[in-house]
């Protein structure tokens, strides 16, 4: 991994893919919810793991969650990104903002 | 891999609340790339329109010979050794030869309004066509941007040549006949007519800017959301990874 620097847009999906799932999710919806390969999605799975941004689920192993690192990273990337490029537009899709919700959530007794 | 740092989990939260943001945020990146290709569609046009200015220009001049030569019309001079005599082009002739090469004109002078319409329009950030990449691959789409807005630029300026040599024409007419118009028979009517000449190649001057400042306005935004994006993702390492890009 040494000398890879990973590119911020896939950070950003897979972050989001988790963020956007009603709880944690199996590898597979993940990786389709992202939109990348598997290869892909295994490495910077990987990344996000080493680095405590995304952790096995306390209640199944086999499902991810974002951790608290997670939450923050997600909302960095997002927030920069948009900042750069504008309101988000997706088709279909209400911006958080408007909505009047959008910062984290965390289970109620874990924060 | 053992669960990261023991701290509490975070559970997923409601789909709707976060996924705007990123995929939002992917959206312009596609855009950046669409608005390249779109700003080279765009100078391709202009390049063609420029072309085909000149194409309608010179044919219009073939046409005003034909026509001359079907209704000429004759146009004595009183000078001193007496009158010459020439035959011009008849005036219900230009209302034929014209309107080619305004239209073509006006076609390119709209390309370029559009295209800075654009420039200044939120559509930037407009959705995409297609589905999601596997790979949006910022970096690579940045340079492509670059690449075709470079060859956009390069192609617009291209186009300039055969406009320049279009109103060198248009200039030229500007000035025999403004010149004969004004000051009949008169020599300091080739210095009227200089002037005028120059008056009507100075039209192309504000299409130039506008092509300018349209391309080079496109490279701008490219070039800050490039830098931008760059100085985000060394923040983002630097924070999160404890690493530099």
């Amino acid at each position: 991994m040494i000398g890879w620097t990973p590119d911020l847009f896939v950070l950003a999906r897979l972050l989001d893919a988790i963020a956007s799932a009603p709880g944690p999710e199996r590898r597979t919806p993940l990786q389709q919810r992202a939109g990348v390969n598997y290869t892909v999605f295994q490495r910077y799975l990987e990344f996000l793991m080493r680095h405590e941004m995304v952790a096995r689920s306390p209640q199944d192993a086999d499902r991810l969650e974002l951790t608290p690192k997670g939450v923050e990273a997600h909302r960095f990337l997002t927030d920069g990104l948009r900042r750069i490029f504008g309101t988000p537009v997706v088709p279909g899709v209400e911006p958080a903002s408007a909505t009047g919700r959008g910062g984290p959530v965390t289970r109620p007794g874990t924060s | 891999m053992p669960p990261a740092g023991g701290g509490p989990r975070m559970a997923g939260r409601p789909g709707r609340e976060s996924a705007s943001l990123a995929p939002g945020a992917i959206v312009g990146v596609r855009s950046v790339l669409e608005r390249a290709r779109g700003v080279k569609r765009r100078s391709n046009r202009v390049s063609w329109l420029a072309f085909g200015f000149l194409i309608a220009y010179y044919g219009g001049i073939v046409v005003l010979s034909l026509l001359q030569s079907v209704d000429p019309v004759v146009v004595t001079t009183q000078t001193a050794n007496g009158s010459s005599t020439m035959t011009s082009w008849p005036t219900w002739g230009y209302l034929i030869a014209s309107p080619p090469a305004i239209v073509v004109l006006a076609l390119l002078v709209r390309e370029l309004l559009l295209g800075r319409a654009e420039l200044r329009s939120t559509s930037a950030a407009g959705p995409p066509a297609g589905g999601a990449d596997e790979s949006p691959g910022w970096t690579q789409q940045a340079v492509e941007a670059q690449q075709l807005l470079t060859s956009a630029k390069n192609e617009t300026e291209i186009a300039f040549l055969p406009l320049v040599f279009g109103f060198l024409g248009v200039g030229e007419i500007v000035a025999i006949e403004g010149a004969e118009l004004l000051l009949p028979g008169d020599p300091a009517a080739f210095f009227v007519g200089l002037g005028l000449g120059f008056l009507g190649m100075a039209l192309v001057w504000p299409l130039y800017r506008l092509a300018r400042s349209w391309i080079s306005g496109n490279q701008a935004v490219l070039d800050r959301q490039v830098r931008e994006v760059n100085e985000l993702e060394q923040a983002f390492l630097a924070r999160f990874t404890g690493t530099s890009a």
